[in-house]
């Protein structure tokens, strides 16, 4: 049956309109609409503990004691630690696996399934696995190192500040280096062999081959990566740090997120809990943009 | 000359294979160890030097977790 009076062609700004639209609408609904709620609540002064005092507003108040908050800007150090020196060692090691896993060798399916199982893993399992390694008392690490000889007492690995951090910054290495050598090999994959033969042909060493073709055909690929990495462990490295740590000993392993989680949900202060995310979201933003303005130079350059 | 080439190209394979095990070693261990841990009695987790094989091996803690604890049976 054929309804004439709606059948009309459609031009291509309205046809964009129509399929971009819902996806718009879903998007609208599930982040537009939680960030601009939460940048709301920033402004009030809402605690949970004291409703009697209701919601009112403060302005910028929340983020005034956010600025002369020495927790915040602790937390927020120890994040960018835990980014500075995890992203490097998971892109180096990402990239020996992906090199690695690239080579044409017999038991190159383990040595793949090997690169899939840390990341197949949920990051609290993996957690609760590695929390179990490095206990003082029946730990793994401990009792390696003593069969070795390297120690002579055990070590209380997540018990002591200068060690809880470099632990919690290892299993995310381990975890985490998989993935980025997954992305690294897909970009591998994508270079045509006959660059390589040219060069061998040119007499380009090995070493060459790596900083003249292989760097800069995966830097795509590598750039996602990165990008993926760093808001990962910006944000959501939360499950890593609560399972392993709780943020001790001391708030000595205390990142950002974990902050904003105990402020918002142990200390009921959603007002400033909402400030503390806002910050974050912000500060994410910022190196996003510069990551993906870097990409796009490059790439037209 | 063919002979230094040979051993060069017989290094390199030694390397890479020590580089591939050593991955496969870091990469599978902490599974492979809990895997084994799962087998072993209870009061064996809390030994230390540690215990790595289970002896005896035991299967009580699969029974618990797909038998006893509601989380996985069947109830």
């Amino acid at each position: 049956m054929k309804h004439k009076g709606y059948r009309r062609d459609l031009s291509q700004g309205q046809l964009a309109v129509l399929l971009i639209g819902p996806v718009f609408l879903f998007l609208s609904i599930l982040t537009v609409y939680p960030m601009l709620q939460a940048f709301l609540l920033s402004l009030r002064d809402v605690n949970l503990l004291e409703p009697w005092r209701g919601e009112p507003f403060v302005g910028l108040k929340n983020y005034r004691f956010l600025w002369e908050d020495s927790q915040f800007w602790y937390s927020l150090r120890n994040t960018f630690l835990f980014v500075i020196v995890t992203i490097p060692l998971q892109t180096v090691f990402g990239f020996i696996i992906a090199l690695i896993a690239h080579q044409a060798f017999r038991g190159r399916a383990i040595v793949r399934a090997a690169i899939l199982l840390p990341w197949a893993l949920p990051t609290s399992l993996n957690a609760l696995i590695w929390r179990w390694m490095f206990n003082t008392d029946y730990g793994i690490f401990n009792d390696l190192l003593m069969r070795f000889g390297f120690i002579e007492e055990r070590i209380a690995w997540l018990g002591m500040a200068s060690t809880a951090m470099p632990a919690v910054m290892g299993t995310a290495v381990w975890k985490v280096s998989s993935f980025m050598g997954l992305m690294i090999l897909a970009g591998l994959q994508s270079i045509p062999s006959d660059l390589y033969e040219a060069a061998d042909i040119d007499g380009a060493s090995p070493w060459q081959q790596f900083w003249r073709i292989t760097v800069p055909l995966v830097k795509p690929a590598l750039m996602i990566a990165l990008i993926f990495r760093t808001i990962d462990a910006l944000q959501a490295s939360f499950d890593l740090f609560y399972v392993l740590t709780g943020g001790g000993p001391g708030g000595s392993t205390e990142i950002l997120p974990m902050y904003i989680y105990n402020t918002t949900f142990r200390f009921m202060d959603f007002g400033y809990g909402s400030a503390l995310a806002v910050a974050l979201f912000l500060i994410t933003m910022t190196i996003s943009i510069i990551y993906l303005t870097t990409m796009y130079e490059e790439e037209e350059s | 000359m063919s002979y230094g080439y040979k051993y060069t190209a017989r290094l390199k394979k030694l390397g890479f294979l020590l580089l591939v095990t050593g991955f496969c070693v870091v990469s599978f261990f902490p599974v492979i160890w809990i895997a084994l841990s799962s087998f072993k009695p209870a009061r064996d987790l809390y030994l230390f030097p540690v215990k790595y094989w289970p002896d005896p091996f035991t299967i009580k803690t699969m029974w618990m977790y797909f038998c006893v604890i509601p989380l996985a049976a069947s109830s």
